[in-house]
């Protein structure tokens, strides 16, 4: 499994903060602005908003979310891919209220994170 | 005479020091939700415009951002969805606590991850309502400076 971020972790990142931010904050993340510490940011935000989307695979399994003490690009680049290919395929809706009131506390964070 | 000329220009530099901080008066920011509040300058140097927020940044890093949200329809006004939106954030991260306001206002404030969320409505604004989100120092000018209308 590539630990680089690619082109396609760039995309599935840029749909998931789409969804909740709109393009002008999606344009941000590339495959360079993207750190570990944004990642590690935009799981946490799938996992607390776990009940705001209608699309259930697109929660990280609870299983993955142990943070390993090595390889944190390997775990979280491997629930990434796995979680956001719903928010690529436009399969998504986020809940307004969750996005108005939970998501709103994470933006700021996640983009501090790139770089 | 050497003595007072000196006199004479040290008390003018004194009295001009003020006026060389002419670019450091606070800067006021009036939402459409009838609240306003301050912040000094030197606590941003630029300033991001998106659809409907902007954001603050210094060094290269956000601080903030300002975000006016229409109420939602299925709410009579700004402060019902704000009284919604309480339980809301409350499944989310930090512990939002009450913001001591006027009467005429209702607001609430999380923390999480370095940057302190604030959902502030006024009863004067009943379509609008801002969230207001920034790192502790800014947060606390907005908070010690916020009036309504």
């Amino acid at each position: 499994m590539s630990e680089s971020i690619t082109d396609q972790d760039a995309e599935i990142v840029r749909a998931i903060i789409r969804s909740f931010y709109g393009e002008s904050y999606a344009r941000k993340f590339t495959t360079s602005s993207i750190t570990d510490e944004t990642l590690v940011n935009i799981i946490e935000l799938l996992s607390q908003t776990e009940d705001c989307s209608t699309w259930i695979d697109a929660v990280p399994n609870p299983k993955d979310l142990l943070m390993p003490s090595k390889s944190l690009r390997k775990w979280a680049l491997k629930i990434l891919r796995k979680s956001g290919e719903p928010f690529l395929s436009g399969n998504i809706r986020v809940n307004i209220m969750c996005k108005r009131f939970r998501a709103a506390q994470f933006r700021n964070g996640i983009v501090l994170s790139l770089q | 005479m050497k003595k007072v000329f000196l006199t004479l220009a040290l008390v003018l530099a004194v009295a001009t020091s003020g006026c060389s901080s002419f670019g450091s008066q606070p800067i006021e920011f009036q939402t459409t939700a009838s609240a306003s509040f301050k912040l000094n300058p030197n606590t941003f140097d630029s300033i991001e415009l998106h659809p409907s927020d902007i954001s603050l940044w210094r060094d290269g890093n956000i601080v903030g951002s300002i975000t006016t949200m229409p109420t939602a329809p299925d709410f009579e006004s700004a402060i019902d969805e704000l009284k919604q939106g309480l339980l809301e954030a409350q499944k989310g991260p930090g512990v939002p606590q009450l913001l001591d306001l006027p009467n005429n206002a209702y607001g609430f404030s999380s923390t999480h991850n370095g940057f302190t969320t604030a959902f502030i409505a006024s009863s004067a604004s009943p379509e609008t309502w801002v969230t207001i989100s920034a790192q502790a120092e800014l947060f606390d000018q907005m908070l010690a400076t916020i009036r309504f209308e």
